[in-house]
């Protein structure tokens, strides 16, 4: 058992002055299915500097998982296919390179972290191979030298008895344990990004937070930047420097987390930050909701996508779809009635 | 606004088109599904308008004629007693698609039902009855067929139950498995917990969520029956000569296939073909019937 | 929701144990001892009240909602409702009693059956219990049901694939209170929602509960859910009751070490309370239901544990009023 205070959004500062490592740039993505064409992800742009902690949250169907699956190489064509953008990592575009090269750079100097870990990790190969196998293909290390240092990677994760786990398949371990492989893996070639998505949904309360503490730890250890993908309120909260809110394929707010979740900058943010009960203190009578259903991304209402839905729609958002725009320092909206809705909050 | 109709089958939520029902849809977007739906249906427009369609019997001897070659009179020939083939095969198609297609119902009657209660009681119930098909599905078919045949005779139904009783294992097993995924879902759940009995349990929930596989096995299973009647009618334990089956005329066809070799090509072909046509249906059904790919096809 | 101790509950749970017995091998079947998925477990429900019951995988929670509406069989106990025992009923009165509970479940794509309509599911509990005679008057009951939990009356010929998921939870809703229960036992409502669709389902449940002094037993892994929700709070453990109290205690003032790094684990939606939070994390896992500790099961992870707490099984007791705990050292 540990017992700490929050240190990590002490180096949002540091991260302010550091090198921006990705780059997107008006990415769009879009899926061809029977109902219709799928936008996942429409014009999206954000940046992502050394070490730093960027939350992407958003309901299902937000195109947040979209987003991390493009940035990875990982968009399966058809039906999906990146129609549009830059994607910027390392001093070139992903989207002009070769098979190849995305190979090289996933598992190598990008990693990615899944939901499932059980369907992550091959059934029929010890975790001592399976963590191996990226450091044999990508630093060339020879089998007694990745087997040493998948024993070295397990330990690092809090695995316990790591030398005997290497030989341990992966349903002889608890799902936090096989997520705790899965950091190992995707760690084991020092990555310069880690994209965590929904990692550890399927954790109960207890062992998530534990594996977030790990991932967080091992990101700085490594000097790894972040990008958790999740619908939990609270875990940006707690270990975000900067947050994205996505809604229907777009970015509809960004800025540093402790400035998006004190002052939002958009209706949808704020509903969905009064749609949380509190933890903290008992509350009885109505939640604050946002009314309505979440849209379907082949029948998009016109204007602002969360029109239907807003309680300071106007005429204007039901014609036009408003653009990001500064709304503080570092803080960025896409709302025609933010100074209105700001007023009133 | 209430829907007074019976139909399981959903409507498909593409209001775009022309409403056809979903699995209607996805099959003909299966090209190999309509080839061989269209070669079960002219095979039964054939055999439906049999008489219509040739000027002889299938079983007038003409013994002057016997062993003629191909012609614009005789399509296919005749065989050692101067039958038509044609004729023959025509009719025979008859005997094929209605033992088929029986095989099939009946094993259905009996595997469903079996399967079910096996899945639903659980327990010993459910020992006994997989056991018993176990042990059934130990003795090779066409034996059992065979034995049940030398027991009961001949004839269109004997055949088909026959061959049914041998499919209905297959049915049996492959309900029931559906049935214990189904017995898991919640909505089964919530229909016990709120007192529902055992009938409705069955009826209502567990079998349309289970029954898909089973119709897929039973377009496969018509393409089995079909060759079974035709073993059987070849080992001499089918339906009864004269009565013309494909089966049947390959047997004959054997006995005279130095001197007159056409005679095996026309019931050869015919059964290959209909076999084919039978399982690219049910190679059809089973993507358009999996939910999983619903809405996806 | 107000706290109603002092009237009889409606439902009375005393000492319920759930074993399910591990057999091994295959011709001499041999038990090799059992998974104690609820083990001793008390809790009463006042009528119209609602008490959040809250674990991790393994807990037992959900396995104590199944043994209540009769999906499971316990091998131990009594469940008692309105003051008679579940598990030593007739056909009849288990009948009327099934009428009285209702269940709602967490999944809303596998709680309806896919191959019925939205009319058909909500009146089965009708059907099932001889509630109205003529079909127009079920039908007009399911559009009575539709509207109350907010749907379109018109709705009522759709499939369940044609609503969203929110739309089929009220449809789950509509079905669990058709027959009029006094009790609804709710399997983790809204945790397969959306963040914005949770707050509407649970307005609405809060809303029946106001119109139809309905008791809830509210089952769900969510703790901030829960305190929003409930009136009394049940924690569990490894088939264990951990602390049972009103929730202002358990939240404000956990007692059981358990309770505490419980509630430190949930990461609040705010980032200024976040910078200030103390956290306890636990370290391992949830040890097996199959070979739980001896003593306090939560002791392998307890950051207080001793000896002590190896050799004897903690009761539950009352340490301040109305807060019961499970631990040797409290």
């Amino acid at each position: 058992m540990t017992t700490q205070t929050n240190t990590e959004n002490d180096a949002a500062a540091s991260a302010d002055s550091a090198s921006t490592i990705l780059e997107v740039k008006n990415l769009s993505t879009q899926f061809r299915t029977r109902a219709g064409l799928v936008k996942a992800v429409d014009d999206v742009s954000f940046s992502v500097k050394e070490r730093e902690v960027l939350a992407i949250v958003g309901e299902s169907g937000c195109g947040k998982s979209v987003t991390a699956l493009s940035v990875m190489g990982l968009i399966p064509t058809p039906p999906g296919e990146i129609v549009g953008g830059e994607i910027m990592f390392g001093g070139k575009d992903l989207l002009q390179a070769s098979d190849d090269e995305m190979q090289e750079i996933r598992g190598g100097q990008m990693g990615m972290i899944f939901q499932e870990p059980m369907t992550s990790l091959n059934p029929v190969m010890t975790i001592g191979k399976q963590v191996a196998e990226p450091l044999r293909i990508h630093l060339g290390l020879s089998k007694a030298a990745a087997r040493v240092r998948a024993g070295e990677l397990l330990s690092l994760v809090g695995l316990p008895d790591p030398l005997e786990k290497l030989d341990d398949y992966p349903h002889q371990m608890s799902g936090g344990q096989r997520q705790r492989v899965m950091i190992a893996m995707a760690m084991s070639c020092e990555p310069k990004l880690l994209i965590a998505d929904e990692a550890t949904t399927a954790l109960d309360v207890t062992v998530q937070a534990q594996v977030l503490e790990l991932l967080i730890r091992v990101a700085e250890e490594f000097g790894t930047a972040l990008i958790i993908i999740t619908h939990n309120l609270g875990i940006v909260a707690r270990y975000a420097h900067r947050v994205n809110v996505m809604y229907a394929g777009k970015i509809r707010e960004s800025g540093t987390a402790a400035d998006v979740y004190k002052n939002p900058g958009h209706p949808y943010t704020a509903g969905l930050l009064s749609s949380v009960p509190s933890l903290m203190q008992s509350t009885s009578g109505k939640l604050q909701s946002i009314e309505g259903e979440i849209p379907d991304l082949t029948d998009l209402p016109s204007g602002c996508a969360f029109g239907p839905r807003c309680p300071y729609v106007q005429d204007r958002c039901r014609l036009e779809d408003p653009p990001l725009e500064n709304v503080g320092d570092d803080h960025i909206s896409a709302c025609w009635e933010s100074a209105q809705f700001r007023g009133t909050t | 606004m209430v829907k007074t109709s019976d139909s399981v089958e959903p409507s498909s939520v593409d209001t775009a088109r022309i409403q056809l029902p979903y699995w209607l849809a996805g099959l003909l977007r299966h090209r190999l599904s309509v080839i061989g739906g269209s070669f079960i249906l002219f095979v039964a427009f054939l055999a439906v308008f049999a008489p219509l369609l040739t000027g002889f019997e299938p079983t007038e001897v003409d013994p002057p004629n016997r062993f003629l070659r191909p012609s614009f009179e005789h399509l296919l020939g005749t065989d050692y007693l101067g039958r038509d083939q044609f004729t023959r095969l025509i009719y025979g198609a008859r005997i094929s698609m209605v033992v088929g297609i029986f095989s099939v119902v009946i094993a259905s009657f009996i595997g469903v039902p079996l399967g079910l209660t096996a899945a639903h009681f659980g327990g010993w119930t459910d020992s006994a009855i997989m056991r018993f098909i176990d042990a059934k599905l130990s003795i090779p078919g066409l034996i059992l067929a065979m034995m049940l045949l030398l027991m009961l005779g001949g004839g269109v139904l004997t055949v088909s139950i026959a061959l049914g009783i041998n499919l209905s294992s297959a049915q049996a097993r492959l309900i029931r498995s559906q049935a214990l995924s189904v017995k898991e879902r919640e909505y089964f759940h919530a229909a016990r917990a709120m007192g529902t009995s055992n009938w409705r349990l069955i009826l209502l929930h567990m079998m349309p969520n289970s029954i898909q596989p089973v119709i897929v096995q039973a377009s496969l299973g018509v393409g089995f029956a079909i060759l079974g009647e035709a073993s059987l009618s070849f080992l001499g334990l089918g339906v009864t000569p004269p009565t013309p089956t494909w089966g049947n005329m390959l047997s004959l066809a054997f006995q005279y296939m130095r001197s007159a070799p056409y005679l095996l090509f026309a019931p050869g072909v015919a059964i290959l073909l209909l076999v084919m046509s039978f399982s690219f249906v049910g190679d059809g059904l089973r993507d358009v019937l999996d939910p999983r790919l619903k809405g996806k096809i | 929701m107000s706290m109603t101790t002092s009237t009889r509950s409606v439902l009375d749970i005393r000492d319920l144990q759930v074993h399910f017995p591990v057999n091994r091998g295959v011709l001499f079947i041999k038990n090799k001892g059992a998974v104690k998925a609820v083990d001793g477990v008390n809790l009463s429900i006042a009528p119209g009240e609602t008490v959040g019951l809250v674990g991790e995988s393994g807990s037992g929670k959900t396995t104590v909602g199944r043994a209540i509406i009769g999906l499971v069989k316990p091998t131990g106990g009594v469940i008692e409702f309105e003051g008679n025992n579940v598990l030593e009923m007739n056909s009849a009165a288990l009948r009327q009693f099934r009428r009285q509970v209702g269940v709602v479940f967490q999944d809303p794509y596998g709680s309806l059956n896919p191959r019925m309509t939205a009319e058909r599911i909500i009146s089965e509990p009708l059907v099932a219990h001889h509630l109205f005679n003529s079909k127009q008057e079920r039908r007009a009951r399911v559009q009575e049901l539709l509207e109350i939990v907010g749907l379109n009356a018109g709705m009522a010929s759709r499939y369940p694939h044609e609503f969203s998921g929110g739309q089929r939870q009220r449809i789950g809703i509509a079905r669990a209170i058709a027959s009029d229960p006094t009790l609804i036992i709710l399997d983790e409502p809204v945790s397969a929602l959306d963040v914005s669709i949770q707050a509407q389902i649970i307005n609405l449940l809060d809303e029946l509960q106001d119109r139809l002094q309905i008791a809830y037993l509210f089952i769900a892994h969510d703790l901030s859910v829960v305190r929003h929700a409930s009136d009394r709070v049940a924690v569990m453990y490894l088939g264990k009751l951990m602390e049972v109290a009103p929730r202002d205690a358990v939240y404000d003032n956990p007692l059981h070490p358990y309770t505490k790094a419980l509630l430190s684990a949930v990461p609040v939606p705010d980032p200024e309370i976040e910078k200030k939070r103390e956290r306890t994390i636990l370290t391992g896992d949830i040890p097996s239901p199959t070979n739980p500790p001896s003593g306090c099961v939560f002791r392998t992870r307890c950051p207080i544990a001793d000896e002590a707490c190896a050799e004897s099984i903690p009761e539950l007791r009352e340490v301040t009023p109305g807060q019961h705990v499970a631990c040797l050292k409290v």
